[in-house]
């Protein structure tokens, strides 16, 4: 495996993000996006299930805090990555595999140079490997 | 109502080393209202083991069951035939009669709770007054640590009886002050709240 | 010298020990320890102070062990942990050894159940293995076990009990290497009616080579008469007493005749076991009779 594939889980508000005004899409090679109603649903067994099946990286995309169309679910999220980055380093895992961002749907380039970001961290690390937590 | 805590994954893996199929096992009762140790947590508890024995090449084989309650065995009866296909069980409930200590020990005990079971909480082993597998407190009462001899003996375990166990810390205990709730994710936070106050 | 106590002198020379127990009163006043202590004096190397025994309140142990100190005769200050956490412990430990304690007796304490206070909340932070590793560490390493530096090592010896006639039978030999491994000096035993069994105990011992370790001081209890005999088999958990005893106990025209010179026998036959170090009087309530075993066996002229 040369090329990092890290998977995003998205909000379906937060998703236009991916779009630009002229409804050209961001290119995504490597990117597996996985669309959620709403960042609030994504919990830690989906993460870590990402990881197992292959992802280098996963990030979690969500609406910017105070903007969630369910009040709450932004703020969810982020605990739920808070507490799998957390297990990762308790199984001796690097917890920076795991990122969250916060974008507003217009946010297209933040959202852009977030993913490049996260790309080159995960092609610089390579694929997970074990005990990568405790050096 | 017994409320609980995930040890750390790395003391847990420790304790699953060499086993290859490993059966999780929530309970729905008081594990479950204190996110703990409910179906949620099992499939996060499992998901985690399977991450890290793929990423070390290692086989094992993790399954999923919740019972209602763990500490009944009408209830643990049902799940009989998974516990007899794997080789070890990671219960996230109490199981045992359970002093809510907050440090689980029963896997160095044969799962039997010092804790609960010893009218002295010894972990060292049984007091002076051990006699005939009785209690000194009552003769009615049996000794915890005579159970917790016999099981590890079934157990072929005996040589844990020989390990000094250090003064233990009870911190999670009563001796820490009023409970809080235990995982974090599931706890509301302050902005959470605010953002509900707001609209 | 870890203590620089008479006991550990006495056991470190290789002569035979003797302690006797010294019940404290229910009182303000130390003068009945005192008494006892004068009477006692000269009948045993070092003499032990329970620490309310059975669960009621009585004199401390400390108070106690420091009446003894004045009375120019040495303590074994006794510690359970049914009323102490290891905050309270550790303290105690340093005021007994600023007051002069040399030998202090680590044990986890009857139930509160037996006493007359049965209401009362029991602590067991820590358990006598616990104790004796949190003491080793004070006084070798003169450190508190949350890793504080102590201006000054507390300088004592230290001492656990063992009972070879409780159950399992197996696991008392398991229990006395820990206790052992935790950091015992001296082990003192349950009162030994039962000399069989004893033996078969200190087969397994000197097997695990712990006499070579620990120094083990036999427990033995003069009985006054043939219902105590009766009451300690029937009644006290973790006692042991053979039928034989009891009849001839029962038998017997001068009851306390017959049990001082059963008392005499069986330290008789201790001596002559192999990893037995000393003997431990518990002549409860019954001190006065001291002197007199001590004598019979030719153990009198204590150094």
């Amino acid at each position: 495996m040369s090329e990092p594939t890290i998977a995003m889980f998205i909000c379906r508000n937060a998703r236009a993000a991916l779009t630009s005004a002229d409804g050209t899409e961001m290119p995504l090679a490597g990117v597996q996006v996985i669309e959620l109603p709403c960042s609030g649903r994504v919990d830690e067994v989906m993460v870590l299930r990402a990881l197992r099946q292959g992802a280098w990286a996963a990030i979690v995309v969500a609406c910017l805090d105070g903007n969630c169309r369910n009040l709450t679910g932004n703020y969810q999220a982020r605990k739920r990555v808070d507490e799998v980055r957390s297990l990762l380093l308790q199984l001796g895992l690097g917890p920076d595999r795991v990122k969250m961002f916060s974008v507003a749907s217009n946010q297209r380039a933040v959202l852009a140079e977030a993913v490049r970001k996260v790309m080159d961290e995960a092609r610089e690390r390579g694929p997970i490997r074990i005990l990568e937590g405790d050096r | 109502m017994i409320i609980a805590e995930r040890k750390d994954l790395k003391q847990i893996t420790e304790m699953l080393e060499g086993r290859k199929r490993v059966l999780v096992a929530g309970c729905r009762s008081c594990v479950s209202i204190c996110h703990a140790g409910g179906e949620k947590e099992v499939a996060i508890m499992a998901e985690a083991l399977r991450l890290k024995a793929e990423r070390e090449g290692r086989e094992m084989e993790v399954s999923e069951v919740a019972v209602e309650r763990q500490c009944e065995k009408e209830w643990v009866r049902g799940i009989e035939r998974q516990v007899a296909a794997g080789d070890i069980v990671l219960s996230m409930a109490c199981v045992e009669k359970c002093g809510g200590c907050g440090d689980c020990v029963l896997h160095l005990t044969g799962g039997v709770c010092p804790i609960a079971r010893c009218a002295k909480s010894l972990l060292n082993g049984p007091c002076g007054g051990s006699q005939d597998g009785r209690c000194e407190v009552d003769r009615e009462t049996p000794c915890g640590w005579e159970q917790i001899y016999q099981s590890l003996g079934r157990l072929g375990r005996l040589d844990l009886l020989e390990v000094n166990i250090p003064p233990r810390s009870w911190l999670p205990s009563r001796s820490g002050g009023p409970r809080r709730t235990v995982r974090p994710s599931v706890a509301k936070g302050a902005e959470e709240r605010a953002a509900e106050v707001r609209r | 010298m870890r203590s620089g106590s008479n006991l550990e002198r006495v056991l470190e020379s290789g002569r035979f020990a003797v302690t006797a127990e010294i019940g404290p009163p229910r009182s303000a006043s130390s003068e009945a320890v005192r008494r006892k202590a004068r009477l006692l004096k000269g009948s045993a190397d070092a003499f032990n102070l329970t620490d309310n025994q059975t669960a009621i309140v009585r004199l401390s142990s400390m108070a106690s062990s420091v009446a003894c100190l004045q009375e120019g005769v040495e303590p074994v200050m006794q510690m359970t942990c049914r009323d102490r956490n290891r905050i309270a412990m550790q303290a105690d430990l340093l005021g007994a050894c600023s007051l002069g304690i040399r030998n202090v007796l680590c044990i986890s304490g009857d139930h509160q159940t037996f006493g007359n206070q049965k209401e009362a909340k029991n602590v067991w932070d820590i358990d006598p293995i616990q104790q004796l590793m949190v003491f080793r560490q004070m006084r070798d390493l003169g450190q508190t076990w949350g890793g504080d530096g102590l201006e000054e090592r507390p300088q004592v010896l230290l001492g656990a009990a063992a009972n070879p006639f409780a159950d399992p039978f197996e696991l008392r030999v398991v229990r006395l290497a820990k206790k052992v491994n935790a950091g015992a000096d001296f082990i003192q035993t349950q009162a030994i009616f039962d000399l069989d069994r004893f033996e078969r105990f200190m087969g397994m011992v000197r097997e695990r080579g712990l006499d070579r370790r620990t120094h083990i001081i036999a427990g033995v209890i003069p009985l006054r008469s043939a219902n105590a005999a009766r009451y300690m088999k029937a009644k006290v958990a973790g006692m042991r007493v053979p039928d034989e005893i009891v009849d001839r106990m029962s038998r017997a025209t001068d009851p306390k005749k017959e049990g001082a010179r059963i008392c005499v026998e069986t330290i008789d036959r201790l001596r002559a076991m192999e990893g037995v170090h000393g003997v431990h009087i518990m002549a409860i309530g019954w001190e006065e009779i001291v002197p007199e075993i001590v004598r019979e066996c030719g153990l009198d002229h204590r150094p």
